[in-house]
């Protein structure tokens, strides 16, 4: 990726406006350099929209990145190496980019959040698949992952479920809260 | 700040709207039109980029009151409430039962609202094709979302509501396209489908003597506790729901579900559907962790998990 191109894809990272394909040309192609300037334009783009700036300054950002990556060490399983570094750098970007959504004084939007779920899945899936190969059985292991998210979605349904029931009682909104458990669930399937 | 001086631009301008209803008044009778009225109609429910319609039923027959949503467009999900009880069927054609506690009177909605939100009715319009009020309630601190109802000038149907995020626009909105009201209905309407089998809610058990306090150090202001009533729904539950805890202002609610996380892979999802949170915070080394499910602001639900304290029995 061309530093230009870099540029203009963090820049959309932080508006929130970078696509799947574009978030991870861009993790793949993260190096100590690219997430130092990243972590000046997120202060900059912070003071520019009025953003507290507290959560992450560029120093701080690096720092975080760096010690994620840790010293520089011999590789332990050849060809994995690499990809471990990638992976926990892109973890900690992440992270950070994560936290200086929510960081944000408003109350988070629905942009935000398609930005956070776009991003966030993502990486959680390279660290796993990371993790699954280094201690290899990568089919096994994935499978048994898979299960759990699965296990996982329906226990999150089923905790909205409980909790749109009870406030059902209470909002005084009548029908409009079971509207809220249909339409969402529905819009959720149809994704 | 800006949601105040809008607050007080809205107080200054109040009263603009000749002839209606006090607010307060409007926002109970609301609440006693949405569990007295029997209707039939058709419905949106939209929030991020999907729209979907909805067929609408509710009524009484023989004393029983009885409600049934279901999706018309994608998968078919409905709820069917018959007598305090829900049965949700999900598009693989599984089913969820909740509920076996009577239906709460919302009697204190009007003074628990009033205390939170700024409440105006603030102008009126046609939805469905009926006359309505419309009663905007602006938040009065960062810890809630805003509201624009609809409601209808006749019978006080909330007939169309929009949840509205600090900046204006909406998170989620929900309208009637059209109504019938006193509709003929029959029991069959509410039958649940005889290929429906019952899914068990797949939550973690927790023993009852092991059940945790919840105790939170933080809350956002006018959240109070659902009464054990309303959420003894979990008693015949999974004990997981049982252990449940709700909190609401008379309009949002967030509930608290502490579940044992005896593995190390603990789940610290942050999801957000409209106005609907739900996020999850380990308790590191006590074997635990907390999911918060809401329709509250993303930082309020965080600030909530960040000043939680688990007491356990063991400890």
């Amino acid at each position: 990726m061309t530093d230009e191109r870099m540029r203009e894809s963090l820049s959309a990272l932080m508006d929130q406006e970078a696509g799947e394909l574009e978030v991870r040309r861009l993790l793949r192609d993260l190096d100590d350099e690219t997430a130092a300037s990243f972590g000046r334009w997120q202060l900059a783009h912070d003071v520019l929209h009025g953003h507290r700036v507290s959560m992450v300054g560029q120093e701080d950002f690096s720092a975080r990145v760096r010690a994620a990556l840790g010293p520089q060490q011999p590789a332990r399983a050849g060809w994995t190496a690499p990809l471990a570094r990638v992976a926990v750098a892109a973890s900690v970007a992440a992270a950070t980019v994560a936290g200086w959504h929510a960081f944000q004084s408003d109350p988070a939007t629905a942009t935000v959040t398609t930005a956070r779920e776009m991003v966030t899945p993502d990486l959680q899936g390279a660290a796993r698949d990371l993790a699954v190969r280094e201690l290899g059985g990568v089919e096994a292991r994935s499978a048994a992952v898979s299960s759990a998210a699965a296990g996982d979605a329906e226990r999150l349904e089923s905790l909205i479920l409980h909790h749109g029931e009870i406030t059902a009682r209470q909002s005084g909104q009548g029908v409009m809260t079971s509207a809220r458990i249909v339409g969402g669930e529905a819009a959720e399937a149809g994704h | 700040m800006r949601r105040l001086l809008s607050a007080l631009c809205l107080a200054l301008l109040g009263g603009a709207v000749s002839a209606a209803p006090a607010p307060d008044e409007l926002l109970q009778r609301m609440a006693d039109a949405s569990r007295n009225l029997s209707f039939r109609g058709h419905a949106l429910y939209a929030r991020g980029d999907s729209i979907r319609t909805l067929e609408v039923l509710q009524g009484r027959i023989d004393d029983i009151s009885l409600q049934r949503v279901t999706s018309l467009d994608g998968d078919r999900v409905t709820t069917i409430r018959r007598d305090g009880r829900l049965f949700h069927l999900h598009p693989d054609d599984s089913l969820t039962e909740l509920g076996a506690a009577t239906l709460t009177a919302s009697g204190a909605l009007p003074q628990s609202v009033a205390g939170q939100y700024h409440l105006a009715v603030t102008g009126s319009g046609r939805i469905a094709g009926r006359n309505a009020w419309r009663l905007t309630l602006l938040p009065l601190d960062e810890h809630r979302y805003g509201h624009r109802l609809w409601i209808d000038e006749e019978t006080h149907l909330l007939l169309r509501a929009d949840t509205l995020h600090g900046s204006g626009r909406w998170l989620e909105r929900f309208e009637f396209v059209s109504l019938e009201l006193n509709p003929r209905l029959d029991p069959a309407q509410f039958a649940l489908p005889a290929t429906a089998r019952k899914k068990s809610v797949p939550a973690r058990r927790v023993p009852t003597e092991r059940r945790p306090g919840l105790e939170p150090g933080w809350l956002p202001p006018g959240f109070t506790p659902v009464h054990a009533d309303a959420a003894a729904t979990g008693r015949a539950a999974p004990s997981v729901l049982a252990a449940a805890r709700t909190w609401t202002d008379g309009l949002a609610g967030f509930t608290l579900f502490p579940e044992p996380a005896p593995d190390a892979r603990v789940h610290q999802d942050r999801r957000r559907f409209g106005p609907t949170v739900a996020l999850s915070r380990p308790y590191a080394g006590k074997g635990w962790q907390v999911t918060l499910v809401g329709e509250i602001p993303l930082h309020t639900a965080e600030r909530i998990l960040d000043n939680l304290e688990l007491r356990l029995n063991d400890d």
